[in-house]
C-alpha cells in the first residue's frame, strides 16, 4: 500500500508540476511580472523612497525592516520574516504600513536575494542576469510545482485508499474538482489570489485562515459525499459554511500598486490554472492508482 | 460461521493496512505543501514566489 501510494503520487505530482509550469508560463507568470513592474516603479509615493534608496544597495544585514521603510518602526516588532525580506511585513501594528506602503518588491529586492541566498535562489526582479537568460525563475517555479504537486498529489491518492472504492483516471478527474474546491476556489472567496503589490492583512493571520478553510472544505466534501445521512450531512454544510463565517483578515486599505484590471485578470488566470491542474493531477493520480492497482 | 469470522478478521487488517499508510502520506503531503507554500524562510520564498502567486497561496 505504501509502495502503491507513494509512486502514484510521485508520478503524478512530477508530471502535473511540470505541466503546470509550462501553463503558467502562459497565464500567470506575464501577468505576476507586469504587476511587479508597478510595484517595482510607483516612484511618487514618498513611503517607498526608503527602498529606492537602497535597491543596490542592500545587502542582508542592510536590510532591516528600519532602512527599508522608515514609517514602520513605531511597530517596533519586525520578525525574523521581516528583517530577511525587504516585503516589510510587521505584526499586528504593520497594518497600517503595509495599507500604506505595499511590500517593497523593488528591483532591489531581486539584488537582495541574490545577496541572501548565495546560491541565486531568487525571483529575480527584471534586470538581473537571471531574469534576462530566463532560466532561472522557471526552473525555480518549476522546482516549488513539482514539489507542491507531489504533496497534494499525496494527500489526494492518500483519500482514494481511504475511500475503499475503486478510481480510474475519469473518477480521478471528480477528485481533482474536489481537491480545486478546497484548495483554491473556497479560500479565493475570503482571499482573492493576489499580485505582488497588492493590500493584505498580515501575512500569518491570512496563511491561518486559508489552511482552516482548506481543511474545512475537505472535511466538508467527504462527509457530503461518502456519509450520507442527514447529521452528517448538516455538518458537512456545517463546514463548508464555517471559513467564512469566521471571515478572512481582510486589509484595512485598499488601493494596491497594480491596476485593478490586472488584478482582476490574475484572479481568474490563477483559478482557471488551479482548475487545469487539479484536473490533470486528478486524472494522472486515479490513471496510475488503477494501473498499480493489485492484480 | 468461522469463514465469517475469517473475513471480518480480514476486512480489520486491510481497514488497518491502509489507514497506516494514508495517515503517513498525507502527513508527508502537507509537510511538503506547508514547505513550499507557506515557509516564512526567505530563500524558500523567493524560489517559491511565482508558485506561491498562482497557486494563490498568501505570499507576503
Amino acid at each position: 500500500m505504501y509502495r502503491r501510494i507513494f509512486a502514484t503520487a510521485l508520478i503524478a505530482g512530477l508530471l502535473a508540476g511540470l505541466g503546470i509550469t509550462a501553463i503558467q508560463e502562459v497565464t500567470t507568470t506575464p501577468l505576476i511580472r507586469y504587476a511587479e513592474k508597478f510595484e517595482n516603479a510607483a516612484p511618487e509615493a514618498p513611503h517607498r523612497h526608503g527602498a529606492l534608496e537602497n535597491r543596490f544597495s542592500l545587502t542582508r544585514e542592510a536590510r532591516g525592516h528600519d532602512t527599508l521603510s522608515p514609517h514602520v518602526h513605531a511597530g517596533g516588532e519586525a520578525r525574523a520574516h521581516d528583517t530577511l525580506s525587504p516585503h516589510a511585513h510587521v505584526g499586528g501594528e504593520a497594518q497600517a504600513h503595509e495599507a500604506a506602503a505595499p511590500h517593497l518588491h523593488a528591483a532591489g529586492q531581486a539584488r537582495a536575494h541574490g545577496n541572501s541566498s548565495g546560491a541565486g535562489g531568487g525571483h529575480p526582479g527584471p534586470g538581473t542576469a537571471e531574469s534576462e537568460t530566463g532560466i532561472g525563475p522557471i526552473f525555480y517555479t518549476a522546482m516549488a510545482n513539482v514539489l507542491t504537486a507531489i504533496g497534494f498529489a499525496l494527500v489526494l491518492v492518500a483519500c482514494f485508499a481511504l475511500a475503499g472504492r475503486p478510481v480510474s483516471g475519469r473518477e480521478g478527474v471528480l477528485w481533482g474538482i474536489a481537491g480545486f474546491t478546497a484548495i483554491s476556489l473556497a479560500p479565493a472567496l475570503g482571499l482573492p489570489p493576489e499580485v505582488p503589490g497588492a493590500m493584505a492583512a498580515e501575512l500569518g493571520a491570512r496563511q491561518g485562515w486559508w489552511l482552516l478553510c482548506a481543511v474545512a472544505t475537505g472535511g466538508g466534501l467527504w462527509l457530503l459525499v461518502f456519509r450520507r445521512s442527514t447529521p452528517w450531512t448538516i455538518v458537512g454544510l456545517a463546514l463548508l459554511v464555517m471559513p467564512h463565517l469566521v471571515g478572512a483578515p481582510q486589509p484595512q486599505e485598499l488601493g494596491g500598486s497594480a491596476p485593478p484590471e490586472i488584478a482582476a485578470h490574475f484572479v481568474a488566470a490563477s483559478l482557471v490554472t488551479a482548475a487545469v491542474f487539479w484536473a490533470g493531477l486528478g486524472w494522472l493520480s486515479g490513471t496510475f492508482w488503477n494501473r498499480l492497482a493489485p492484480r | 460461521m468461522t469463514r465469517n469470522a475469517t473475513l471480518i478478521a480480514q476486512a480489520k487488517s486491510s481497514r488497518a493496512s491502509i489507514a497506516v499508510p494514508a495517515a503517513v502520506a498525507i502527513l508527508f503531503g502537507v509537510f511538503l505543501v506547508l514547505g513550499t507554500g507557506f515557509s516564512h524562510s526567505d530563500t524558500i520564498h523567493n524560489a517559491a514566489h511565482d508558485s506561491r502567486h498562482s497557486f494563490a497561496f498568501p505570499c507576503h
